[in-house]
């Protein structure tokens, strides 16, 4: 299978697991006592864990060179927008089964849910425009403008914990992962800027390109010592960011052994993607 | 256990006519008679029906086991409800401490009462209690005692988040003295016809059902009269969010939420939320004059 198809076909499977495993639970009247509240939930927590997910493509580029995960991230995002969506329809539909003045009352009342609406509502024209007509069209501008994704996170984070009667550990574990993600982030940012510049001149500097692709020549090489590093080290980052993830999805959601099923099974088969 | 067995028999006599079994021990398993017709699912005085028991036996707070509402019945199994005893104290003239069989001697009979939890959500139970206004008869509260003050056992080796650090135990409620002498506010040993399950409170809680659920402490083991307001548990986490009435009212917002509206758990869509819980007639009075917004 083409590489590209391998990281799709991962993203996907882990993308719409969660989805499969609600309606499962749901339909065999697995989801407890509550299970209107069960499903608005658990959609909102899988809205924000897709969200924490599709910032670590972009992170884990910077900080490896690796752009593997790059392929994956628009999709991500999409399935952040889409849990997102999901969540605020079963609350309408399900929860307030359409009485809507029920519903406008607890949105002018509910800070909380004032929050999750302005994070929705940012990532609006994120999903509108996460298409390769509109990548090519924005061109520099779509990263500016894909850049709200941070807010948004920002935002649903503040929403996830003032749903609760008091500071749940969730909210807080998940802003810990943020800041320290985006610390690294920034701490290599200069280097993978570096090293975006110093190939850059090397192109210029009338180095073919085939010549870098071909033998191990050039800036890769210098950087990267020899491509069997080269390809460890994407592995270690492309597992060592799923177990992170993990350890994140054990801690938001509550999920069971199907879900893992599928997303061990992810990880065992990006271990293998040819990068 | 001969308390709870006790209790139990109370409650089946109060629920199913019955006469009293012979032992303690099986009273708890008692079915209703099979000559007479089984008993209709009960229902409140609006005509609600009552909750699922399965629905009321595995969905709720109780957070000195954990604050997953689906977690808290499967922890339960750690808790030793007996023996027990209740002190009850403080600026009363007859200080006494009551055994769960003491209890059972005030008498237990069926109240069908809808349950508002702050964060949204509803039910419907039938409990098995007596007015603790029978209790505070007993002991004499002396004429200085303006307020009842109600704190939950500690024990972190048998509750998983009384051994954590988070919250500051015991869990600890009150009441306003004539709230606590209105005849809705009951002491309650049972529930659906049976003995009170660990996760609801065993063996013996508060219910005061035109206030939101938190106020409505579970396995006590102290009432105190005092002479000043006491801090309840949600009071010193959060003064602003959680005030000492706790009244269920749809017209004052939690300071993040609305409360105007309720998930009634087995029930599809959503219910208006009723001001005093559906309670106004008997309760009404009591805040005459006082700015729910204010007293929230
Ligand atoms: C980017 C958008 C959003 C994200 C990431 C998000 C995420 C979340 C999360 C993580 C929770 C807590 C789940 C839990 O209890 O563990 C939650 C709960 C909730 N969200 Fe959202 N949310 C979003 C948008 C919205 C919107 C637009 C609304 C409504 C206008 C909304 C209303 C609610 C409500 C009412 C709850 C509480 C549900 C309950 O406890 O029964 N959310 N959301």
């Amino acid at each position: 299978m083409h590489k590209d198809k391998r990281v799709l076909l991962v993203t996907h499977t882990v993308g719409l697991a969660p989805a499969v495993t609600l309606g499962i639970l749901h339909a065999r009247g697995a989801l407890g006592a509550d299970p209107v509240g069960a499903l608005v939930r658990a959609s909102g927590r899988w809205a924000l864990t897709f969200l924490m997910i599709s910032l670590l493509p972009s992170a884990v580029s910077v900080l490896t060179g690796w752009k593997g995960m790059l392929r994956a991230r628009r999709w991500l995002g999409l399935y952040g927008f889409g849990y997102a969506l999901a969540h605020l329809a079963l609350l309408v539909g399900l929860d307030y089964a359409f009485r809507m003045d029920l519903f406008w009352r607890a949105l002018r009342e509910g800070p909380a849910m004032w929050v999750g609406l302005f994070a929705l509502a940012l990532l609006l024209p994120l999903a509108f425009t996460s298409t390769d007509g509109w990548v090519r069209r924005l061109g520099p501008d779509w990263k500016r403008l894909h850049r709200l994704v941070y807010p948004a996170v920002v935002l649903a984070i503040i929403h996830y914990a003032a749903v609760f009667k008091e500071l749940r550990p969730g909210p807080v574990l998940l802003v810990i992962v943020l800041v320290v993600l985006e610390t690294a982030r920034a701490v290599a940012e200069p280097r993978a800027r570096a090293r975006r510049r110093r190939h850059r001149l090397d192109v210029k500097g009338g180095r073919a390109r085939g010549a870098m692709s071909v033998g191990v020549g050039g800036s890769r090489a210098r950087s990267l010592k020899s491509p069997r590093y080269q390809r460890v080290r994407m592995r270690w980052a492309f597992v060592t960011s799923l177990l992170l993830l993990s350890t994140l999805l054990y801690f938001v959601s509550l999920e069971t052994w199907a879900y893992w099923a599928l997303l061990l099974t992810a990880v065992f088969v990006g271990w293998w993607i040819k990068v | 256990m001969v308390g709870i067995g006790a209790l139990a028999a109370g409650a089946a006599l109060a629920a199913c006519d019955e006469s009293l079994p012979s032992e303690g021990a099986t009273a708890r398993e008692t079915e209703p008679n099979a000559a007479k017709p089984a008993p209709t699912p009960a229902s409140d005085e609006l005509g609600n029906q009552a909750t699922e028991y399965s629905a009321a036996t595995t969905f709720n707070n109780y957070y000195e086991f954990t604050t997953s509402k689906e977690g808290v019945a499967r922890l339960a199994y750690q808790f030793e409800p007996s023996p027990w005893s209740l002190q009850v104290g403080g600026l009363v003239e007859k200080p006494a401490v009551f055994t769960p069989d003491d209890l059972a001697a005030f008498g237990q009979e069926e109240r069908v009462y809808r349950m508002r939890c702050v964060e949204g959500w509803s039910m419907v139970i039938p409990w098995l209690g007596f007015p603790l206004a029978r209790l505070l008869e007993r002991v004499e509260p002396a004429s200085e005692a303006k307020f009842v003050r109600f704190e939950t056992v500690y024990r972190p080796e048998q509750m998983d988040e009384q051994s954590r650090g988070r919250f500051e135990w015991p869990y600890v409620e009150g009441l306003r003295i004539d709230e606590a002498r209105n005849d809705l506010t009951l002491l309650a040993s049972g529930m659906y016809g049976k003995a009170l399950p660990v996760q609801n409170g065993a063996p013996v809680r508060l219910v005061v059902p035109w206030k939101y659920g938190f106020k409505s402490i579970k396995s006590v083991v102290s009432i105190e009269l005092v002479a000043d307001q006491p801090t309840t548990f949600w009071m010193a986490l959060a003064p602003d969010e959680y005030g000492f009435y706790a009244n269920v009212n749809p017209d004052v917002p939690h300071p993040r939420w609305s409360q105007a509206s309720e998930r009634r758990i087995g029930e599809p869509g959503r219910r208006d939320t009723l001001m005093f819980n559906g309670y106004a007639d008997q309760v009404a009075t009591m805040y005459a004059g006082m700015d729910l917004a204010v007293y929230y």
